[in-house]
């Protein structure tokens, strides 16, 4: 009787286990459904006026339109603009919208709703958008000059203006809806946005996906796929054997995991504009900066690297050694004559020896991994092993914004960072005035330079005409050139996807380093 | 729980039982751990590169059996073109040194710890066995990580990282064993013979503790290889270019089909020391614990 | 008995107090949300404000007071980074974790039953070493590499299971194997089986249920078995709360949506309430579950003294 007992519950469990043997394999796939993962959810909120670029365009992206929009070789095309034009006196900008663009719950986009953008939800005080700032000090007025005419009146001629409202520099070229932010309030939106890109939001689960349909009467590109899946997926492994066991169709990697990408067939979308990458130099000009003061240790420094070999090798040879950081070819003022410096450790030597460091000297090299690119480290490790070879001993001192930044915001020549080194990695924005502004002047705290160049940066930024801007920029570069101020590595295409066979194709736009935009633009497979 | 005291009751056949678990000690493990202490120590002799000697041409070179390898790299190099081989034998030195460093520093500290809270019970006792409370119920990882978070990545901030969130285990330990041996007759004999308080802990007391001590700190000294490897993994670890074990498998972990020889053999090493260092924690405990060794 | 629960209770909430005193402080020190979600050429004012929003510009101990009066409300705060409450947080990332720590804890006692009870019946044997070390064995190996070796074979190579992700069931089945298996508990609860197994079979109990000619098995498997499970339990209670933060790495590697994750992007985002909270959650359930077992293990075992 007890055994028979046993019996029975012996075969239990094995109906048990054949019942849950089909349970164990993975359910197949949902063709209409685009899986994409990333490696970071960055700041969770969509609501884009509070976020920075991450969140704004990592999770959010499929949601937005442009006014206006550039195209993979840096042309500006119209997009929810159809024509813009500047005014006799140059300060203000006209700009004709399209017409009959829906928001997701029906209502046209009109020039109220421009209007409502640029005044009023950009400049919100909690507003932090990436050029909040720039765009609340730069903005005079807007006014809805009819249903499909706007005009931007700008406190000095802006003449970039329809560059800045693009995809490539950020997000503050999007338009919100005026009638669905004023009925729900920003919170509400935060939770249930809607806009008039190709993507409408269905569901966010923190920490985990979000969910999006595709909008059918999106103007430009209804999606082919009928649902968009982002998942927060961190581990880079993880990644690619879901990609190969076909549970996503698309996710990040970088250039490290190429290899497995390649073994498992699967298909590599890069973006393209490159990462500009460097070792930045602090405080280069002061009086405490220590070696790094000299130009000739800077320009050693420059020639101890390999640049050829660390883009053959490192970088897979998707990238090309870079002369200055960090416009790329795309920029507004890209200063294309300038050529990397060359690779010379016996002059670098000597130049050490010139300067009085025969023996070296010990330099801390902060890696900061601030997202998007994965090879912080690597470089890092990679060029401290070529300054060695100089006698340069580089401390490798792993970092992120949150313990890096107060460093250098304690006080413009902290000694934590003055005459230290960090590897930096960016996407150059279009208008090359602004990543002057950012990276090299005083204002933003990240480099303090010479007033040569602090103010070739502030006549570039107040640049009359673009090619005006332009020239400046390139000047102001070659200054930053001829004396060494940093060590550009290399533009490289650090920023990859790849993809399995449910997706045919897609074509990325530049985002600074983001697909989610141009997801819109994949077609399915099979 | 009750337990058994080893003087009280000794087994008639101690020094017979003493042959017959001397001869059960685990070989293989102590030769394995004994290798690798080994090869710490002569770490600079024996390495056929430097650690840190980048060759980036020169990266990814498989081990020399496989059809692309060399012997001049015997395992193999890594993404920046450095020799595996010489940074594991110099990962051995980190590893052993940080599980000892740290061990050594946290069990001191919590033994120190757990002889005052259990010798002299009342308000010692109290703060420093709610410290001790709070910290074993906080989640080690996280507050680890954020440690590490605030010091900033450097091989002393990892180990003092470790001591901070392990003294607790120590501490919580020897108050135990003290509480226990604190009412025997012969500390109060001491006691009445007018040994001093310091004396009484370090002579009479302190020694009876010695064997858990010895057993949880030998377990300890794995945890710590594991536990940094974790972190390393959530990127807190040792900084590089320093060849910790657990760094070298994390950074491989993206060539785990196509480069497997990055984070194998490091993970060998790795695995093979702390599975070491615990089969001869265990052995220890046998060997040590009065409780088991009462037994048949 | 109640005196004691009273002692203990009051002990555990002393506790906590230091616990979110400490972590109040611990995640201040570890650098300022400001400086991770400003853009990087913020201007000061900018910064003022949005410091002010969060409340972050106040004097640090009336922010702990303040945290202590929600608390008392059960109210955690809002998240700085996503701008949800805590508690709503948490409550949607705690079931994916009790889902993925019960589960494992179910593997690791279904593979460490027979290994104890083998390794105590055969003291001293290969068959003893063989279980003692097949046990260490998963301590040993770092639990990311593992994980990540596991995907390789049976998501990619077998292609059995999916590799990562939490929409079903089957997802549950690599990491909980690399919890169950590559975790701390196993050679824990291995060990002590054996131990007290050992004592058990020792035990008068034992002796006089063969004298009475029970069969070996039954005596092993029933009589002692039962009796050894005591301890056992204690330090599965005891491990419970240790896991339910120690899984981040598990949770990072297999993309699941679970508490650990929770706090480790809290960390890098220098989210000060989700931090506090999962600690605090997370030592909440520490504390509990060691009082409940305390308490329960009193009643299954007499010989306990309350004092």
């Amino acid at each position: 009787m007890k055994r028979r007992r046993r019996f029975l519950r012996l075969a239990n469990i094995a109906a048990l286990a054949i019942l849950a043997a089909p349970w164990l394999m993975p359910a197949p796939a949902d063709s209409r459904t685009l899986r994409y993962a990333t490696t970071s959810f960055g700041e969770e909120n969509l609501d884009p006026t509070v976020t920075s670029i991450t969140a704004s365009l990592g999770i959010a992206g499929p949601l937005w339109d442009w006014l206006t929009e550039v195209a993979a070789d840096g042309k500006l095309q119209p997009a929810l603009a159809t024509g813009w034009k500047l005014s006799g006196d140059g300060l203000s900008w006209v700009f004709r919208l399209r017409q009959g663009v829906k928001f997701h719950d029906g209502r046209e986009l009109t020039a109220e709703d421009v209007q409502f953008t640029l005044m009023e939800a950009f400049r919100r005080p909690e507003a932090k958008s990436s050029r909040a700032v720039q765009f609340r000090k730069g903005i005079k007025d807007v006014k809805a000059v009819d249903r499909y005419t706007v005009s931007v009146q700008t406190a000095s001629p802006w003449p970039t203006f329809p560059h800045d409202v693009s995809n490539q520099p950020g997000i503050e070229g999007i338009v919100l809806p005026k009638h669905y932010v004023q009925k729900v309030g920003w919170a509400g939106f935060a939770k249930r946005p809607i806009a008039t890109g190709p993507w409408k939001f269905v569901r966010h689960d923190v920490g985990h996906v979000v969910e999006f349909e595709a909008w059918k009467e999106h103007w430009k590109t209804p999606p082919s796929f009928d649902r968009l899946h982002i998942l927060l997926v961190p581990e880079a492994a993880t990644r690619i054997a879901m990609l190969r066991t076909g549970q996503l169709d698309m996710a990040d990697v970088s250039l490290d995991e190429v290899p497995e990408v390649e073994r498992g067939g699967l298909k590599l979308a890069e973006d393209p504009q490159p990462t500009s990458v460097r070792i930045h130099l602090y405080g280069t000009y002061y009086e405490n900066a220590g070696p790094i003061r000299d130009v000739r240790v800077r320009q050693a420094l420059n020639l101890a690297i390999n640049r050829e070999e660390m883009v053959r090798t490192l970088f897979r040879g998707k990238g090309k050694a870079a002369a200055v950081f960090p416009p790329s070819s795309i920029s507004i003022g890209y200063p294309r004559a300038l050529k990397p410096y060359p690779y010379d450790p016996q002059r670098a030597k000597k130049l050490l020896a010139e300067a009085g460091v025969a023996n070296g000297f010990s330099i801390k090299l902060f890696s900061l991994a601030t997202g998007g690119f994965a090879q912080f480290q690597q470089v890092a490790e990679a060029v401290a092993g070529y300054w060695s070879a100089i006698g340069v001993r580089a401390s490798i001192v792993p970092s992120d914004m949150g313990a890096f930044r107060p460093l250098y915001m304690a006080s413009p020549q902290s000694a934590q960072v003055v005459g230290q080194a960090s590897v930096f990695a960016t996407t150059g924005r279009l208008n090359g005035a602004d990543d002057l502004h950012i990276w090299w002047t005083k204002d933003a705290k990240i480099t303090q330079l010479a007033d040569n160049v602090e103010d070739v940066a502030k006549k570039a930024v107040a640049g009359r005409s673009v090619e005006e801007i332009a020239q400046t920029v390139e000047k102001a570069y070659q200054i930053l050139y001829k004396e060494y101020r940093s060590v550009p590595i290399a533009d490289v295409s650090g920023t990859l996807w790849a993809y399995g066979n449910q997706v045919a194709d897609v074509r990325v736009r530049p985002h600074r380093g983001y697909i989610t935009p141009s997801l819109a633009t994949a077609t399915a497979g099979r | 729980m009750a337990r058994e005291a080893p003087f009280d009751a000794l087994p008639r056949s101690w020094s017979a039982s003493f042959l017959r678990r001397l001869r059960s000690w685990p070989v293989i493990p102590a030769i394995i751990f004994g290798f690798f202490v080994a090869i710490a120590v002569v770490a600079d002799w024996i390495t056929p590169y430097s650690p840190y000697a980048t060759a980036l041409s020169n990266r990814l070179v498989p081990p020399f059996w496989e059809e692309t390898g060399t012997l001049a790299h015997l395992l193999g190099t890594d993404r920046l073109g450095r020799d595996i081989l010489s940074r594991i034998i110099y990962g051995a030195r980190v590893s052993l040194v940080a599980g000892l460093a740290a061990v050594a520093v946290g069990g001191t500290a919590g033994t120190i710890l757990g002889l005052l809270s259990g010798y002299f019970g009342r308000w010692a006792d109290g703060i420093i066995m709610r410290a001790t409370d709070a910290m074993l119920s906080l989640p080690i990882i996280l507050i680890a990580l954020l440690f590490a978070v605030t010091l900033g990545p450097s091989f002393g901030n990892l180990i003092l990282v470790l001591v901070l969130v392990m003294w607790a285990r120590f501490a919580r330990l020897v108050r135990g064993e003290v509480l226990t041996w604190k009412e025997r007759e012969f500390v109060a004999l001491a006691r009445v013979a007018g040994c001093s308080t310091l004396r009484i802990l370090c002579r009479h007391i302190f020694p009876n503790v010695v064997n858990p001590l010895m057993v949880l700190a030998t377990l300890q000294v794995g945890w710590v290889i594991i536990v940094e490897s974790s972190l390393s993994f959530l990127g807190a670890g040792i900084p590089p270019p320093t060849p910790s074990w657990g760094a070298m498998i994390a950074d491989g972990r993206a060539y785990v089909t196509t480069a497997w020889w990055l984070s194998f053999f490091p993970g060998l090493a790795l695995v093979l020391v702390v599975l070491a260092i615990n089969l001869l924690g265990d052995w220890l405990r046998d060997f040590l614990d009065p409780r088991l060794r009462n037994l048949n | 008995m109640q005196r004691f629960i009273a002692g203990r209770l009051i002990q555990s909430l002393l506790t906590l107090f230091i616990i979110s005193l400490f972590v109040f402080g611990l995640v201040r020190l570890t650098g300022n949300p400001l400086d991770v979600m400003l853009p990087i050429d913020a201007p000061p004012d900018l910064r003022q404000r949005v410091g002010q929003q969060l409340g972050l510009d106040r004097p640090l101990h009336f922010q702990y007071l303040l945290f202590l009066r929600s608390l008392s409300h059960g109210d955690l705060g809002t998240s700085i980074r996503t701008r949800r409450p805590v508690t709503e947080l948490l409550a949607q990332r705690l079931p994916n974790s009790l889902k993925l720590i019960g589960a494992s804890i179910v593997l690791v006692l279904l593979i460490a039953l027979p290994l104890g009870v083998i390794a105590a019946t055969r003291k001293d044997s290969f068959w003893d070493v063989a279980a003692r070390t097949l046990a260490l064995l998963g301590q040993s190996i770092p639990t990311f590499w593992a994980g990540i070796i596991l995907i390789a074979v049976f998501a990619v190579r077998l292609d059995l299971l999916p590799a990562g992700g939490d929409q079903g069931p089957q997802y549950l089945v690599l990491p909980t194997m690399t919890l169950g298996l590559f975790g701390f508990m196993l050679a824990g609860v291995v060990r002590l089986l054996r131990a007290s197994m050992l004592e058990v079979l020792d035990s008068d109990y034992v002796k006089f249920a063969r004298i009475k000619g029970v069969g070996e098995l039954a005596v092993v498997w029933k009589h002692a078995l039962k009796n050894a499970l005591i301890p056992v339990i204690t330090f599965v209670g005891f491990y419970f709360g240790i896991l339910l933060a120690g899984t981040v790495v598990v949770e990072t590697v297999f993309a699941w949506p679970g508490i650990g994750r929770l706090a480790y992007e809290a960390v890098q985002w220098r989210d000060y309430p989700v931090i506090q909270g999962v600690v605090l959650l997370v030592s909440g359930i520490t504390l509990a579950t060691n009082l409940l077992v305390d308490v329960l293990y009193g009643y299954l075992d007499p010989r306990i003294r309350y004092g």
